[in-house]
């Protein structure tokens, strides 16, 4: 049934693991230990954006508006007095002391709070710009409730440093960090923040803080990918062997299973670090994927050899079935595997790259070890013999007899289930809000979680908005475009809170003519509006400067709106509405969006289109490796119903039941094409070898289903299992993409079970019928 | 017994003090002085300043001025000075008149807007800021107040920016807590007492900039400039260079040009 070589080289195979099997055992080890030696070069990196590629277009736009502007490394503590009045003159001089402390912190570029809030009024003909609270050691009552009353009436400050019941504000600590070498700068800015919020909790046991920013998210990336791996690797390793243990029913075996895991696991991280590549959130995952798919090609050796201890004591003839009756089989699987997270590569986005690259070396790894190193050490070791028959293989029969029977009414009840699962992809929406890509277990994602439902927004719309000549940030006309852009900003009910340059010149012109409340506009000429920038420039406090408003050359304003409490296609659709307020107002300072959020918002949606080309190629070679093997054409076509179907179902039912869904979304089919086609492969396999026997469709499902029902079953459920232990990390991408795994594969065999028998059953009876006709 | 301790004591505290015959406190503060004091009866001078401010990736951009200075001879004030701005074109005639003070009093400061043709009394309780968006401070321009600060002479090494100069290095640490700086080493030359080279050290304590002044000339015979001061900020990679053209010293101005009132007359 395989090619002539391919039926020749396995017994080859097989002769020469006995013959030479400390050579492979040695080598095995050699092999594995030389990849693991470069494990130790791994970290972890600690930045959101290892999620886009440096050609990333949206990276591109953030990084030239970054440079145009500045970075926003910031780390912003979020102070909740207890007795719910931040103008009280104690909590007041808390906020100083922070402000002040904070300025000590290492990579500092510039501390925002309320109390060096550059207030700027008119006293006589002086003007004053200078911090709202001057002298934070001497605070008294008077001094809070001017402060209070100015506040409330800076609309730049409302809901940016206090929210809106006065319950809440915030100092927000700007970092320039080297950017060296961000593995160690913002965990050693992370320590003297601790330091700081602890000294502080300390002193100020009335006041609550949290922290939320770029800062503390990022570092979150490296401290949860090191939970995850605490985590998720003792849970996998556990579950496998339980679940290894109950099938074989061998302590032996599950020690077996148990260094061939490690072996696999370790080989494919080792690669990583030979590579030179961090590791991240995303890849973390790897070596665990690659533990249960290696667990499926070390059973089926294991349960060979179970069987065939039944019948002979030749150890070297259970090593010998075990490579020729299951060599091909685990070829064909782990090679499909391997294509699978192979075609990752398409994706756009690194992490994804590099978890197809590491899974590719796991599972070839895996084929490796299982036919080599594993026959190797059983034929070596003391295997004991077992008489006792498996189970399961009766329930297979009972099984078989059902899906023959009904074969119909499944046939229409499988399609009727096909059909309404599928509907539910319409359901699903591309959800990636990276603030809440970490599971509310995190002390994080609770203090986002708190600064959104009681503050503001995190998510932000970037604008940087171009006169289109030097220094034309003081052409009133201009201004005054950019003012009513803010106020259409500000009408729009999920923006929490915008900033621009706008507020200030117009403060400054009231201050200038006396606070004249009517003068609170865009200065009538662009002198007035260039010499009040140029005064303002003057008097701006320590380290305060506009630079993050205004570009070098003072030919753009930079706008930034703080969304709240927003889905990915709500920031989107925010958007939309700006562009098109643009399109109607002021065509000539039309710009993109940008930013953080921006560029996450749309990452899924740039990397599906990718990763179709990708799920498109994987599957031709998948296909060409099913016709290689099946080599009938009839039959590896109808292999496609069961290799697609159970990702769209498994999409399907995510939509009814979850509906968002990450950027994992592009790369779960062809990460699961490669899984669930072994399934169809052996029981397509199965049943065209019956059929040719000349048993009747029936009898050959029959068939089929002793056969490799049981593998089959138990390989699932073991796959099952390990995505279900992935499923558990605190990383919503990984999230996502272990239980639409799990889902699928469970699909899978539901479709291999319950619907490709009454297809073949129904296909070949119309044929045989019209034959006979 | 008694006797003996007392003598030896006294032996000992005579040894020290001729020994240490200044401490370096005293030494640093000594050096500062006569620095300062080196530049006593220049009256006044007028100069014309062009500062270049660089950021990180090369892009320019300019501010032109033409700055007056009066010497103030009463020892609890500051000197007096005047800023009127020629570039960029959108500012031209905007000035600044500051009479300095003594710390902790903070500067007067007036400014006048061409554009308002008003003058404006401003607030200068930020010293720190930074002077027209470039690198350089007020307290970075301003002349240092022996008084404000405790000094530390620490050696004698070679000028790091003209090896062929001895220095004094002297760390400079401000009384005022609201400085934008912890600490600063002032590397002054042993021959002419002429500031070389200032490092900034900021609040954490992390050096952050560094001083340069180049090519000093002699006025009058008596009084040194430097033509050049190149200031680089080590955190952002930004720079700002001043070069000062036209000195002209003891230009019959009077006290009365330095009044606010007199201020937009100054400043055309």
């Amino acid at each position: 049934m395989y090619s002539f070589k391919m039926s020749n080289f396995f017994p080859k195979l097989a002769e020469l693991v006995i013959k030479r099997r400390i050579f492979f055992i040695l080598i095995g080890f050699v092999i594995a230990f030389t990849l693991m030696a470069g494990a130790p070069n791994i970290k972890f990196d600690t930045d959101a954006r290892v999620f886009f590629d440096e050609n990333n277009p949206d990276r591109i736009a953030l990084e030239n508006f970054e440079g145009e502007y500045s970075k926003d490394d910031n780390l912003a503590f979020v102070i909740s007095p207890k007795n719910g009045d931040i103008f009280t003159p104690k909590n007041l001089n808390a906020i100083g002391i922070l402000t002040e402390k904070a300025w000590l912190l290492p990579y500092v570029r510039t501390v925002y709070s309320l109390t060096n809030y550059q207030n700027s009024y008119a006293d006589g003909d002086s003007l004053i710009v200078e911090d709202l609270i001057t002298d934070i050691e001497n605070i008294s009552e008077e001094d809070a409730n001017y402060a209070e009353e100015v506040a409330n009436s800076r609309i730049e400050l409302k809901n940016a440093f206090i929210n809106s019941d006065n319950s809440i504000s915030q100092v927000n600590i700007l970092f320039r960090l080297p950017g060296k070498d961000a593995i160690v700068e913002i965990p050693y800015v992370m320590n003297e923040v601790e330091i700081l919020k602890k000294e502080f909790e300390g002193q100020f046991p009335g006041i609550e803080l949290r922290m939320v920013g770029f800062v503390p998210l990022n570092n979150q990336y490296s401290v949860s990918g090191q939970d995850d791996t605490a985590k998720l690797t003792p849970m996998m390793i556990l579950v496998t062997l339980i679940a290894v243990a109950i099938i074989l029913r061998t302590i032996f075996g599950v020690g077996l299973i148990f260094i061939i895991i490690i072996l696999c696991a370790g080989s494919s991280v080792g690669a990583l670090g030979w590579s030179g590549t961090n590791i991240n959130n995303a890849t973390v995952v790897a070596p665990l994927m690659v533990m249960t798919l290696a667990v499926a090609s070390a059973v089926h050796i294991l349960s060979s050899i179970r069987q065939t201890m039944t019948i002979t004591p030749d150890r070297n003839e259970w090593v010998r079935r075990a490579i020729v009756d299951h060599g091909p089989a685990i070829t064909v699987a782990c090679l499909t595997t391997a294509i699978g997270f192979l075609s990752l590569n398409f994706s756009i986005s690194p992490p994804f790259r590099q978890l197809g690259n590491i899974v590719f070396v796991g599972v070839i790894a895996a084929l490796f070890y299982t036919l080599t190193m594993l026959p190797a050490l059983i034929s070596l070791l003391p295997l004991k013999k077992q008489n006792q028959k498996a189970t399961m293989d009766k329930s297979m029969s009972y099984l078989a007899e059902f899906v023959i029977r009904r074969k119909n009414s499944l046939l229409a009840f499988t399609a009727a289930l096909i059909a309404i699962l599928v509907f539910g992809i319409s359901k699903i929406s591309l959800e990636d809000d990276f603030l809440r890509y970490f599971g509310p277990e995190y002390e994080l994602r609770q203090s986002i979680d708190y600064y959104e439902d009681n503050f503001a927004g995190l998510n932000a719309l970037e604008y940087s908005v171009n006169s289109g000549k030097e220094n034309g940030v003081n052409d009133p006309e201009y201004l005054m475009k950019v003012e009513s852009l803010v106020n259409f900003l500000r009408s729009q009910p999920n923006i929490s809170s915008v900033r621009s340059y706008t507020d200030v010149v117009k403060r400054l012109n009231q201050n200038l003519n006396e606070d004249d409340e009517s003068f609170y506009k865009v200065p009538n000429s662009e002198l007035e509006a260039a010499q009040y920038l140029f005064l303002y420039e003057l008097s701006l406090g320590y380290g305060l400067d506009l630079t993050d408003q205004i570009n070098v050359d003072k030919s753009a304003l930079r706008v930034t709106a703080n969304v709240s409490k927003t889905t990915t296609k709500g920031f989107l659709e925010l958007d939309k509405k700006v562009q098109s307020w643009f399109d109607e107002n002021a065509p000539e300072l039309s710009t993109k969006s940008t930013g953080t959020s921006q560029v996450f918002s749309k990452i899924s949606s740039r990397d599906v289109p990718a990763m179709l080309k990708g799920t498109g190629l994987a599957l031709i070679g998948i296909s060409f490796i099913i016709l290689l093997v099946i080599r009938n054409i009839k039959y590896g076509l109808m292999s496609l119903i069961p290799n697609l179907l159970p990702a769209a179902m498994a999409f399907g039912l995510w939509g009814y039941f979850t509906g968002s869904v990450t950027l994992a979304v592009s790369i779960v089919v062809a990460m699961t094409l490669g899984i669930v086609v072994d399934d169809s492969v052996h029981f397509m396999l199965k049943y065209a070898k019956a059929r040719k026997e000349g048993k009747s469709p029936e009898d050959s499902v029959r068939q089929a289903f002793e056969k490799v029902g049981m593998a089959l079953t138990t390989t699932t459920i073991g796959l099952f299992l390990g995505f279900c232990v992935l499923a558990q990390s605190g990383f919503a991408v990984n999230k996502d993409m272990a239980q639409l795994t799990a889902i699928t594969v469970v699909f899978a065999l539901v479709v291999d079970y319950l619907l490709l028998p009454p297809v073949l059953i129904w296909i070949d009876n119309l044929k045989l019928k019209r034959k006979t006709s | 017994m008694k006797k003996i301790i007392i003598t030896l004591t006294s032996i000992l505290t005579l040894l020290c003090s001729q020994v240490f015959a200044q401490s370096a406190e005293e030494k640093g503060l000594d050096i500062i002085e006569k620095s300062i004091a080196l530049d006593n009866g220049f009256v006044d001078s007028t100069v014309v300043g062009k500062m270049i401010l660089k950021d990180k990736s090369g892009n320019e951009s300019i501010r032109s001025f033409k700055n007056f200075i009066f010497e103030e001879l009463d020892e609890t004030l500051g000197d007096k000075s005047i800023i009127v701005f020629t570039e960029p074109r959108d500012v031209k005639g905007t000035s600044l008149l500051t009479h300095a003070n003594i710390e902790p009093k903070d500067d007067d400061q007036w400014l006048y807007l061409p554009a308002l043709k008003r003058v404006k009394r401003i607030s200068s309780s930020n010293r720190t800021g930074k002077f027209v968006s470039s690198e350089f401070s007020y307290e970075d321009l301003s002349t240092d107040e022996p008084e404000d600060y405790n000094f530390l002479w620490l050696e004698e090494i070679n000028c790091p920016a003209d090896q062929s100069l001895q220095c004094h290095v002297i760390e400079a640490t401000p009384k005022n807590k609201k400085s934008g700086y912890s600490k600063r080493v002032i590397y002054i030359d042993v021959f002419e007492l002429r500031y070389q080279t200032v490092k900034f050290h900021n609040r954490r304590g992390d050096l952050e900039k560094e001083l340069n002044f180049k090519s000093y000339q002699k006025y009058l015979d008596k009084f040194w400039r430097a033509d050049i001061l190149e200031m680089k900020n080590l955190q952002t990679g930004k720079s700002t260079n001043i070069t000062w053209e036209n000195y002209e010293f003891q230009t019959n101005l009077s006290i009365n040009d330095f009044n606010p009132e007199k201020l937009a007359k100054m400043a055309r």
